[in-house]
């Protein structure tokens, strides 16, 4: 089972909803599961509120840059996934879908670790994966990202 | 007994404990006294997270294999 990071480090955070890291299957041929993420902001400190969705994809947005998954184990093969980040054109996403919904201060770090077997899982299908996306917020800041998954 | 299925940290400190929805493999914080209705599954042994959708037993390993399988439209 090797793992794999992908991150996106200070999004310009403009118009909510703000997709942050999109993580999709390339080619199908295996299950990914997502079992760490962090979510925070490098601005300078302040107040603001933010609403974030972990949710499912179905199709890949359109991306300013992509980003290959980081093998931890760099002796690993490469992933049958790929991270979309920086996005102009969002990816498609399934509604009702949402697999966790947070809110957080711009101050907090938020940290999710999953518990064996509680993975949230994407699809060895096409071009699905799991999008975090900020979904409201009151103020634009640049945010940070890191997803680690297995496969 | 209760096994979280996850942990939330907000700046390193552990805050909370999510339980994992069995049928649609989400996660949420349940809080005693929230108001918020939360169902259960006989079948599974575990709580739903109480969508409408999630209350009929439908294993999420059943939803996933069907799915890419290309029996089933929507993963949710």
């Amino acid at each position: 089972m090797p793992n794999y990071a992908v991150i996106e480090e200070d999004a310009t955070a403009g118009a909510d909803p703000q997709e942050l890291v999109n993580i999709f299957s390339v080619g199908g041929a295996s299950r990914g599961y997502i079992y760490d993420f962090v979510v925070g902001s490098g601005a300078a400190p302040a107040d603001a509120a933010a609403n974030y969705d972990v949710i499912r994809t179905t199709a890949v947005g359109t991306e300013a840059t992509g980003f290959t998954p980081v093998q931890l184990d760099p002796d690993s093969v490469t992933s049958t996934f790929d991270g979309g980040v920086s996005h102009t054109v969002a990816p498609t996403q399934t509604a009702d879908t949402e697999m966790m919904v947070f809110s957080l201060n711009q101050r907090a770090t938020f940290r999710w670790i999953a518990a064996p077997k509680g993975e949230l899982i994407m699809p060895a299908t096409t071009n699905n994966g799991i999008l975090i996306t900020r979904r409201t917020s009151t103020a634009a800041y640049v945010i940070d990202c890191t997803i680690h998954f297995y496969e | 007994m209760f096994r979280p299925d996850g942990n939330i940290l907000i700046d390193g400190m552990e805050v909370a404990e999510t339980r994992q929805c069995p049928h649609c493999n989400g996660h949420f914080v349940s809080i005693k006294g929230s108001g918020k209705l939360r169902g259960y599954c006989t079948m599974c042994g575990k709580v739903t997270c109480g969508k409408q959708k999630c209350d009929k037993c439908m294993p999420f390993e059943r939803k996933l294999e069907e799915f890419e399988k290309g029996k089933r439209l929507i993963l949710d």
